[in-house]
């Protein structure tokens, strides 16, 4: 169970990265994670397998929020605020952690 | 010793299997031998259900009161059958062919798919579900446009080719009810019961196909709940999660595979292979015309 304060922690200026214990597939435009360990399945579609491609090392997320923006029209402040709900979930079960500033 | 045909595979047998197709093929070797003899439960094992034991060197303990103990070798090639019961009751055969069968085929590199399947134009379908979903009654139609039968029950897939995936062929029998029976002017006379009092029969296939075929698409078969016949694709996520969930003996195969080599098979299909959700209705009104689009897009 990921801590609150973890997720309190996860910011713009964070760098966030996959966690490694994951196996991923990618099924059509969609993507796949098992996550052996605690015997649960994850999917994405199309813009979920976008940010977790994004996802393959270290990154800003002020950095990520912006590649996004480029490839996807929508109000920038409600981008910011769709990714960050996504990588808390994300945080949230373990799909991804913290990287060390 | 009798020998049979099992997925492409020579089997000699101390044991009737019920409706396996007499071996015909030119080899010498067996591919799998079942003989009779003392299965104890296996000292040290991992118990992994209340009646199946793991065993650090492979071998696979499947122990059913009142009917038998199989015992599984680590390569498949091999089952031991220990059993009070005379050699030719149905019980023995009928757990073979489901839990010992699942064991055979995960501990081969294949994966077993509860689903029916029929050969259209060289290349095989599935059509995919629970018990009672309509696999076998959909197959049936096909039966009577003379397309041969791959399986009922266990569709075997097998990852030997590269660039494609094989279904190899199982049982050279449907099991239908009275009903479809009729309507593809099947009698029952001659025929074994499924079970005594019921009236659904294993049906022969006589023309089943012997060798593997490509795959080429899986249907899975739901029920419409009233709101009308659908087919469509399936694709992504959804893909994944009916191949997923169709696999035969699914946490059977996760604890002989781990859950990460059960993803690895399940990723290689929903990858690769088409997937269609078939919503049916229960008398499949529409079941001509369904096959009609397969047996079309199957050119």
């Amino acid at each position: 169970m990921v801590q609150s304060s973890v997720l309190e922690a996860l910011t713009e200026t964070s760098y966030v990265v996959r966690a490694s214990h994951l196996m991923a597939t990618t099924v059509q435009q969609d993507v796949v994670l098992l996550d052996a360990e605690a015997g649960k399945y994850y999917g994405f579609d199309a813009v979920g397998s976008d940010i977790w491609a994004e996802l393959e090392t270290p990154v800003l997320v002020d950095e990520l929020c912006s590649a996004l923006m480029e490839k996807y029209t929508g109000d920038p402040a409600s981008i910011r605020h769709d990714v960050m709900v996504l990588l808390k979930d994300m945080l949230r079960a373990g799909l991804i952690v913290l990287c060390p500033q | 010793m009798t020998c049979f045909r099992l997925c492409g595979l020579k089997v000699t047998s101390a044991f009737p299997l019920m409706h396996l197709p007499e071996w015909s093929g030119s080899e010498t070797v067996p591919g799998l031998e079942i003989r009779a003899g003392a299965v104890p439960p296996l000292a040290g094992a991992r118990q992994v259900s209340p009646l199946l034991q793991l065993a650090d060197d492979g071998c696979c303990r499947f122990s059913l009161p009142d009917v038998a103990s199989y015992l599984v070798n680590p390569d498949a090639t091999g089952v031991v059958i220990d059993t009070a019961l005379p050699p030719d009751a149905s019980d023995i055969s009928a757990f073979f062919f489901s839990t010992v069968f699942a064991i055979i085929c995960f501990k081969r590199g294949w994966l077993p798919l509860h689903a029916a399947s029929v050969c259209v134009n060289g290349r095989g379908v599935l059509f995919c579900g629970p018990s009672g979903a309509g696999k076998s009654t959909l197959a049936s139609r096909f039966i009577r446009k003379g397309i041969p039968v791959l399986a009922d029950d266990v569709s075997v897939m097998d990852f030997s080719d590269p660039d494609r995936i094989l279904l190899r062929p199982t049982l050279p029998h449907l099991k239908l009810w009275r009903d479809i029976m009729d309507q593809c002017n099947i009698p029952p006379d001659g025929l074994t019961p499924v079970r005594n009092k019921i009236q659904k029969y294993y049906v022969p296939q006589p023309n089943v196909g012997r060798t593997p075929v490509p795959l080429s698409g899986i249907y899975y078969i739901g029920d419409s709940r009233g709101q009308g016949e659908v087919c469509q694709p399936v694709t992504g996520v959804e893909n994944f999660m009916a191949v997923r969930c169709g696999v035969y003996r699914r946490r059977l195969g996760e604890a002989l595979l781990s859950k990460a080599g059960l993803f690895r098979l399940v990723s290689h299909v929903a990858g690769r292979v088409p997937g269609y959700r078939l919503l049916r209705e229960k008398t499949l009104p529409r079941a001509d015309a369904l096959v009609a689009e397969i047996l079309a897009q199957g050119r």
